[in-house]
């Protein structure tokens, strides 16, 4: 078998492999990320998804430099027999390829930190019109809604098993659980906290699309974890007060305190 | 030689490994109920649509829940099975017919106390939105604070007065357990939830009222037990899961152990 090892890098072929693998790892993330995730009803869920596909395209010619070295090795390198070559000379010896290496990473993850901080500081600055509270209470296995805007309007108070909020209002989120600690989420308004037994934990999000999304539990929490699912309707504000005048007035009974 | 049997075991211990996963991810994705079906009473009654009487199936069924599992029937097995002191419904499988009304009488033999949640002292999902508590009370004990000043007055039968409310909510402090139900992602959506009122307890911890003797190793329940009706209306096939949230068990927020185990204070209802 002839010795390949004496056949030279070719970086214009190299070059080419990379290239290639590049394209179709940035395509993937423009095109593949908003199919994969839940459609997006919030500015938050926005931010999320569009950082998902910055990361995955500032992660694309990374993960395509590193595939083009396998199949370039693959290609050209591969050795059958006896008389396999002993390896060429280690890269940490090379001061330019080490410092590029070096240099571009440091680059790229001081991008991606400041985008992630930006974004994070976008999600927690939530500012909008009509803000309403909304207490969120979990328990095995279900969730429950209490409006206290009902209070204020109907002068009675009103709880659902389904959270209804109007379009573009600011709704705040009061999330807390009566025995083991759930976890909130409504993947399409790109939300997600943990429901602790005495505590508290917020959020707030302006929903800016209509429609019916899911509420799920992510947190094992017994069970029927994975039946602790509900539905949020964002609606107009006239469907909202049209809803909240069709409930039943809750008349809480007598509750205890969280048994431990 | 070598490289062709090394491979052959690789790939022989990597089938092995997915198989033994999967089949532990299928037994978890089917976990059953642990008593048999039960279908109660199926016949026919009319509803009204669009202004119109039509007829449609009823289905009747006779649940209870006692302060353990040594009842009559013993579903759990012998002596109350494995765990004769938790507390249990007697049926947990229960099979309906799709697009069927479900009427279910419950007779609650246990005492209580107050909810964690005040969600569920509303009746909820049921057909005209209230339920029929039938309770039994006593001189000496305070419904509103579940506080019975004497102790057990089991030789007098005739000492309890029965009352019958049709309400949206339990109004009492005093609950014994919960009907909750809720649909899977398999199931058209539906909640149905009512809280079914305690049995009173004295101050020494006793079944207040007379009691009988329907099990066969000797226990008692309440004679003057509490009896909740409701009905409510399912649509297509799929399986809902029930359970009680009133947490009267132990371990994880009290509930755990018999509330977290089908057969027992959790089931489910399936619609075929």
């Amino acid at each position: 078998m002839a010795n390949n090892n004496s056949q030279k890098f070719s970086l214009k072929s190299f070059l080419a492999i990379w290239a290639i693998l590049t394209a179709i790892g940035i395509w993937i993330s423009i095109k593949g990320t908003p199919w994969l995730m839940m459609k997006s009803a919030s500015h938050q869920m926005h931010t999320a998804i569009l950082t998902v596909i910055v990361f995955s395209v500032a992660a694309a010619p990374v993960a395509a430099g590193i595939y083009a070295v396998q199949i370039y090795a693959l290609a050209k390198w591969r050795y059958k027999g006896e008389g396999v070559p002993p390896d060429a000379e280690p890269l940490r010896n090379n001061v330019k390829a080490v410092s590029a290496w070096i240099g571009v990473s440091a680059l790229l993850t001081t991008f991606l930190l400041i985008w992630g901080l930006a974004a994070l500081a976008s999600d927690e600055n939530v500012s909008g019109p009509r803000p309403m509270t909304v207490n969120v209470t979990g328990q095995q296995w279900l969730w429950s809604f209490q409006y206290p805007i009902a209070q204020t309007l109907l002068h009675h108070n009103v709880e659902s098993n389904v959270l209804e909020i109007p379009l573009n209002n600011q709704a705040n989120f009061n999330i807390t659980s009566v025995d083991v600690t759930h976890g909130f989420w409504v993947p399409s308004l790109g939300v997600k906290v943990d429901a602790n037994p005495g505590a508290i934990t917020t959020l707030s999000v302006i929903p800016n699309k209509l429609g019916v999304y899911d509420i799920r539990c992510v947190e094992l929490c017994g069970l029927n974890h994975s039946a602790m699912i509900t539905k949020a309707y964002v609606v107009t504000e006239k469907q909202f007060l049209t809803w909240l005048k069709a409930q039943p007035a809750s008349q809480p009974v007598a509750t205890a305190t969280v048994k431990n | 030689m070598k490289y062709g049997r090394a491979l052959l075991t690789s790939l022989l211990a990597t089938i092995l490994g997915a198989v033994v996963i999967a089949g532990i991810a299928v037994a978890l994705a089917h976990l059953q109920p642990h008593q048999n079906p039960y279908s109660g009473v199926v016949g026919t009654t009319s509803e009204t649509v669009n202004g119109q009487q039509v007829s449609v199936k009823h289905v009747a069924l006779s649940l209870a829940t006692y302060p353990d599992s040594l009842f009559t029937g013993q579903p759990h097995g012998a002596n109350g099975g494995a765990h004769p002191d938790w507390v249990s419904y007697n049926h947990d499988n229960l099979v309906v017919p799709a697009n069927s009304i479900v009427t279910i009488t419950l007779d609650q033999y246990d005492s209580g106390g107050a909810l964690n949640n005040s969600f569920f002292g509303q009746v909820r999902g049921t057909l005209g939105g209230t339920a029929t508590f039938s309770t039994w009370g006593y001189a000496g004990c305070d419904p509103s604070t579940f506080v019975c000043t004497s102790t057990a007055k089991q030789s007098l039968a005739d000492n309890g007065v029965k009352s019958t409310l049709t309400s949206n909510q339990w109004p009492y402090y005093s609950v014994g357990h919960t009907f909750t139900l809720r649909s899977t992602g398999s199931a058209p959506a539906l909640l149905v939830s009512v809280p079914l009122p305690a049995v009173y307890g004295d101050k020494d911890g006793a079944f207040y009222g007379p009691q009988t003797t329907p099990n066969a190793i000797g226990g008692t329940y309440p004679i003057q037990h509490t009896t909740v009706t409701f009905s409510f209306k399912v649509k297509g096939p799929g399986v809902y899961q029930w359970n009680c949230e009133y947490p009267c068990g132990v371990k994880t927020g009290n509930f755990g152990e018999a509330m977290s185990t089908y057969g027992y204070m959790s089931g489910t209802l399936t619609v075929k």
